[in-house]
C-alpha cells in the first residue's frame, strides 16, 4: 500500500507559510516594531545557524526526555486504561485520582519531583509523563467502553471469557482511539519536557535542554535565539506527531476509514 | 437440540412486561421464524435463548440445560453483520474456533469449507470494508456456521439488504439448514421470508409481547425460488399477513 501523501498535501502548507512570512515582514517593517520584540524571520534563521551547536545539544536532551516520557505514557497510559475499563467499580475508585494528577499544575508537582528524583532527566521525564498520559488513558478508556453491544453479544454467544473479550475485541476496537490519544500526547511531549526543564532541568555537563536554553537566551535578551529555540521545539513536536501519525496510518491502513483514501 | 420455554416473562422495568411465553417448545432441527411488529419481544426471545438476557420469571432450557451452559454450541447472525473490521474474511470466519482455541489447521479448514459453502472462497483475504452488504452477511453466516453450532440465532439478518440479495440469501440459508440440521430461530419483519425459510412461524403481538398464532409450514425443503410462485406458499403468506393485520395492529 502507498503511504505517501499526494504532492498537493505538501503544497498548501508551503503556500500558507509564504503568506504568513510575507505578513510577518509587512507588519514588523510597516509598523516599525523593534526586532527585540519581534525579530524578522531571517534573523531567527541566522540565530538558528549561529546557535546550532547549543540548539543541537539541547534538542537531543529535550528529545530524549520527551521520548522517554511519551513511551512511558504510551505503555502505562494504555495499561491504566485497560484496568479502568475492566470494572466500573475500579473506574469509580481510580478515575478521580487520574484526573487529579492531570489537573494539579505542573509548577506545583515539579519541585516535589525534583525532591524525589533529583534535577535532570528523571524529573523532566516524570513531568512529561504526567502531562502526556491523560490523553492516552482517557481516549483508550473511551474506546474500550465504546465497543458495540452487538459485538459484545456475539462474544458472549461464543462463550468468550473476559480476557478473550479484552484481547480479541475491546483492544482492537479501541486501537484508533488509543492512537488518537497518543497523537495528542506526542504533541504535548516536547511541551512537557521543556516545561519540566524550565523548573527541573539540569545544565550539568553542558547538556541543558531547550527549556534551559529559553532561560539563558531570555536572561541575555537574545530574542532571535529565543525564537530559534521555539522553532527547534516546534520541529521536535512535528517529528513526534509525524511519527505517531505514520504509525497510526500504518496500523490502521487496512481497515479503518481514517487511514484509507476515500474512493 | 430442542428449546423449551416454561412460564417465561421478561420485564425491562418492574411491572412492565415486554414478553410473556407461558409454554413453547421449538423442535430439534427445525427452523422457527418469529414475526410481529416492532417492540413485540421477538429479539428478547432470541436474547433469552442466547443467554444474553435472563428471564424475570420462568425458565428457558436448551435440551436439558440452561442457555448459559449451551453458549459454546450456538451461533448468531445479527442485522448488522458485526464483522470485526480489523480481521480479514478468513479470520472473521475462524473467530468462534479461535475463541475455543482450536488448532490452526482445524480453523483454516473450517474457514475454507464455510467460505466455499457461501461462495466466498475468492475473498478470504479481503477485509469487511472491501465487501458488499450481501457478502458481509454471507461472511457473518459462514462465521456462525464454522464452529458447527447446534443452535443458530438469526436476528433480522437480511433486513438491511436489497430484495434480490435477500431472496438469494434466503435460498442459500434454506439449503444450508437442510444440510446442517441445526435448530434455528429466525426473527424477521417479513412474512414472505418467514414462510420461505421456516418449518413453523410464530406470530407475536405487543403489549406485552406474546404468541398470537403458531402456524406450521409444511413445504418441501430445501426451498428454491420457484416456491414463491406456488399456491401453497402464497396461501400461507396471505394467511399470516391476515393474522398480522387483524391481531397485531389493532
Amino acid at each position: 500500500m502507498n503511504l505517501r501523501l499526494p504532492w498537493s498535501h505538501c503544497l498548501f502548507p508551503v503556500v500558507f507559510a509564504v503568506v504568513i512570512l510575507g505578513l510577518w515582514y509587512a507588519v514588523v517593517l510597516g509598523f516599525g516594531i523593534p526586532t527585540y520584540l519581534l525579530p524578522l524571520p531571517h534573523e531567527i534563521v541566522a540565530a538558528t545557524a549561529a546557535e546550532r551547536g547549543a540548539l543541537g545539544i539541547a534538542l537531543a536532551t529535550t528529545g530524549r526526555a520527551a521520548l522517554y516520557g511519551l513511551v512511558i505514557s504510551a505503555g502505562a497510559g494504555f495499561l491504566l486504561a485497560v484496568v479502568l475499563a475492566l470494572s466500573a467499580r475500579l473506574r469509580w475508585a481510580l478515575y478521580p485520582y487520574v484526573l487529579l494528577l492531570q489537573t494539579v499544575p505542573v509548577v506545583i508537582l515539579t519541585p516535589v519531583l525534583v525532591l524525589w528524583l533529583g534535577p535532570g532527566l528523571p524529573s523532566v521525564t516524570a513531568v512529561t509523563f504526567l502531562i502526556t498520559f491523560f490523553p492516552v488513558t482517557s481516549n483508550t478508556v473511551h474506546g474500550l467502553l465504546s465497543t458495540p453491544h452487538a459485538m459484545l453479544d456475539l462474544f458472549r454467544v461464543y462463550d468468550a471469557g473476559r480476557l478473550q473479550e479484552m484481547l480479541h475485541l475491546r483492544i482492537p476496537y479501541a486501537l484508533p482511539h488509543y492512537l488518537s490519544g497518543l497523537r495528542i500526547a506526542a504533541s504535548l511531549a516536547p511541551i512537557g519536557a521543556i516545561a519540566g526543564e524550565f523548573f527541573a532541568g539540569s545544565s550539568a555537563e553542558g547538556r541543558g535542554g531547550l527549556g534551559y536554553l529559553v532561560i539563558v537566551y531570555f536572561s541575555r535578551h537574545e530574542i532571535p535565539a529565543l525564537f530559534a529555540t521555539g522553532l527547534t521545539a516546534c520541529a521536535l513536536g512535528f517529528t513526534f506527531v509525524g511519527a505517531v501519525a505514520g504509525l497510526s496510518r500504518f496500523a490502521l491502513r487496512r481497515w479503518h476509514d481514517s487511514a484509507r483514501p476515500r474512493e | 437440540m430442542s428449546i423449551t420455554f416454561k412460564n417465561v416473562t421478561k420485564n425491562h422495568l418492574p411491572g412492565e412486561t415486554v414478553l410473556s411465553v407461558p409454554r413453547l417448545e421449538l423442535a430439534d432441527g427445525a427452523l422457527t421464524a418469529v414475526v410481529g411488529p416492532s417492540g413485540c419481544g421477538k429479539s428478547t426471545l432470541l436474547r433469552l435463548i442466547g443467554s444474553l438476557s435472563a428471564p424475570t420469571e420462568g425458565a428457558v432450557r436448551i435440551g436439558n440445560r440452561a442457555p448459559a451452559e449451551s453458549r459454546g454450541e450456538m451461533g448468531a447472525v445479527f442485522q448488522d453483520a458485526t464483522l470485526l473490521p480489523w480481521l480479514n474474511v478468513r479470520k472473521n470466519i475462524e473467530l468462534a474456533l479461535r475463541l475455543r482455541r482450536a488448532p490452526r489447521n482445524e480453523r483454516h479448514e473450517a474457514a475454507e469449507a464455510q467460505a466455499r459453502l457461501v461462495g466466498l472462497e475468492d475473498v478470504l483475504d479481503r477485509y469487511p470494508n472491501q465487501l458488499s452488504g450481501g457478502m458481509r452477511m454471507r461472511v457473518s453466516l459462514a462465521r456462525a456456521l464454522a464452529a458447527n453450532p447446534r443452535i443458530l440465532l438469526l436476528d433480522e439478518p437480511f433486513g438491511a439488504l436489497d430484495a434480490m440479495t435477500r431472496d438469494r440469501l434466503n435460498e442459500e440459508l434454506s439449503d444450508l439448514q437442510a444440510r446442517g440440521g441445526w435448530t434455528a430461530v429466525f426473527v424477521t419483519h417479513s412474512v414472505t421470508e418467514a414462510v420461505f425459510l421456516a418449518d413453523r412461524v410464530l406470530v407475536f403481538s405487543t403489549g406485552p409481547g406474546r404468541i398470537v398464532a403458531d402456524v406450521a409450514v409444511e413445504l418441501p425443503k430445501p426451498r428454491r425460488g420457484e416456491l414463491r410462485e406456488t399456491g401453497d406458499y402464497q396461501r400461507l403468506v396471505a394467511e399470516l399477513s391476515a393474522i398480522l393485520r387483524s391481531r397485531c395492529w389493532m
